[in-house]
């Protein structure tokens, strides 16, 4: 019985090594030019799955963002956030009360013990991290990119905060021109690569 | 007492053979000693995701490690028959459930301790600033929720297989710290029937996520104030007592 099982598990595995680079047929419609052998076997046997938890990732950077609290009903009226690299630095300017409380503006009555306990376990205070702590959200960044290399977001939002929030421009640009290597047609990338250049090493010709 | 105590010793002895613990430990300590290794962009001082990633480990399997063992204790002994020379000496059925309860207690609070442990040494290695009260909180915490999981898995044991309690368990936590928000939400934000039954679940359902430190563990927020500690107590205390006052029932009436 165990020998029969080993067996199924091993043609099971064989079935998926010699299916995993047919369903990727696709990934290299988008990557022409770039040898899709790179990207590691486990990411494309994800499929699909890759780009959902690439976009976690995001997320995942974004509640970092805000220090693990994440976004309040009050808050980002507009809809900007992490996402927004080139607003975010103007955050709206919200009265300090409105964001004591994270629970879309619902405060429990005196009476409902268990909601109370509740909200006050939970972090409700509104933070954005500092430019001595944006660090802390460099591995997620990099790891939406490293798990979805078509991950566009991905690769505008690390080279922006490398950029101008980290001071190292060069890792940037390196980084962004990776990004191109996976997304040729990617107007996103190339229009950070611009803005980097133009507001950080002000060679305005190359922007 | 002394039962108990004979009950609870054996549960010790056996979570020091058996592998389980072991195994997760070594994962733990592998998995965390290859994230401090991670470099990104020649960036130094990045630690968070590093105490993120070492609590969320503590945490769900210190939760593996009692499910499985709170899980077997009934079913198991019914199944080989050995629960009869227990059922035999002068000890009541409460007492024996008693007895599984504070050896799962017992069990996964040292092996969450061995882990916490661990956990600590990651943490102070990050240099983050050493926040006592808010780390002894996170301990607190999770021997506190340990204590109302295992509450939970003794009360499933007295009638469900093994299997399906170990299933029911994860998926409750998982389904519990998903969505307690939404629960809380729908309360407040539906009128009428919708909204009191949001609230009577929200009320019914075993809050494990009361006892989750890991944003402020994180992120460095402030410790919790005592008198929401004291309540999280109080609450499971109430909820384990509830719990096992039914599994001793549902287990004195049982056929066996």
């Amino acid at each position: 019985m165990k020998t029969k099982t080993l067996i199924a598990i091993f043609l099971w595995l064989i079935a998926l090594g010699l299916l995993v680079p047919k369903l990727d047929g696709y990934a290299q419609l988008d990557t022409y030019g770039h040898d899709s052998g790179d990207i590691p076997f486990l990411l494309k046997a994800l499929g699909e799955g890759e780009s959902i938890v690439s976009a976690m990732s995001i997320l995942q950077a974004d509640l970092y963002f805000h220090a693990g609290a994440g976004h309040f009903f009050e808050e980002h009226a507009e809809g900007f956030a992490v996402g927004d690299v080139h607003q975010q630095d103007d955050v709206l300017n919200v009265p300090a009360e409105a964001h004591l409380h994270g629970n879309e503006g619902y405060i429990a009555s005196p009476w409902n013990i268990l909601m109370r306990v509740y909200d006050k376990l939970k972090v409700n205070k509104h933070e954005h991290l500092g430019d001595n702590e944006i660090k802390e959200i460099m591995p997620w960044l990099c790891y939406a990119c490293e798990i979805d290399p078509h991950n566009v977001l991905g690769f505008t939002l690390t080279g922006h905060y490398l950029a101008s929030k980290l001071g190292k421009v060069d890792e940037a640009l390196f980084f962004l021109r990776k990004g191109l290597q996976y997304n040729p047609d990617s107007w996103e990338i190339y229009a950070e690569i611009g803005y980097i250049y133009f507001q950080q090493t002000k060679r305005y010709d190359a922007a | 007492m002394r039962a108990v105590y004979v009950i609870a010793g054996g549960m010790v002895k056996e979570l020091i053979r058996k592998k389980d613990f072991y195994v997760l430990f070594i994962l733990m300590l592998a998995l965390l000693g290859f994230l401090s290794s991670q470099s990104f962009f020649q960036i130094e001082g990045i630690s968070r995701y590093i105490r993120d990633f070492g609590y969320s480990m503590v945490v769900i399997f210190s939760f593996l490690i009692t499910v499985m063992t709170a899980a077997k204790q009934l079913p198991s002994e019914i199944e080989s028959k050995t629960i009869y020379p227990l059922l035999a000496k002068p000890i009541n059925r409460k007492t024996i459930i008693l007895g599984k309860y504070f050896g799962s207690v017992f069990v996964s609070i040292l092996a969450f301790t061995a882990l916490y442990a661990m956990y600590l040494v990651f943490y102070m290695a990050t240099g983050e600033k050493k926040v006592l009260s808010l780390l002894a909180e996170g301990y607190l915490m999770g021997g506190l929720f340990l204590s109302l999981v295992a509450a939970l898995v003794i009360f499933f044991s007295t009638f469900l297989t093994m299997s399906a309690n170990v299933a029911i368990s994860i998926l409750l936590y998982f389904m519990i710290n998903g969505f307690s928000q939404e629960l809380r939400n729908l309360s407040y934000l539906s009128k009428g029937a919708a909204s009191y039954v949001a609230g009577a679940i929200f009320y019914v359902i075993p809050h494990f996520d009361f006892y989750d430190m890991r944003v402020r563990l994180t992120h460095s927020w402030d410790a919790l104030p005592a008198w929401i500690i004291l309540a999280v107590s109080a609450y499971t205390i109430v909820y384990a007592y509830f719990l096992l006052h039914i599994s001793g029932m549902i287990f004195g009436k049982k056929k066996l």
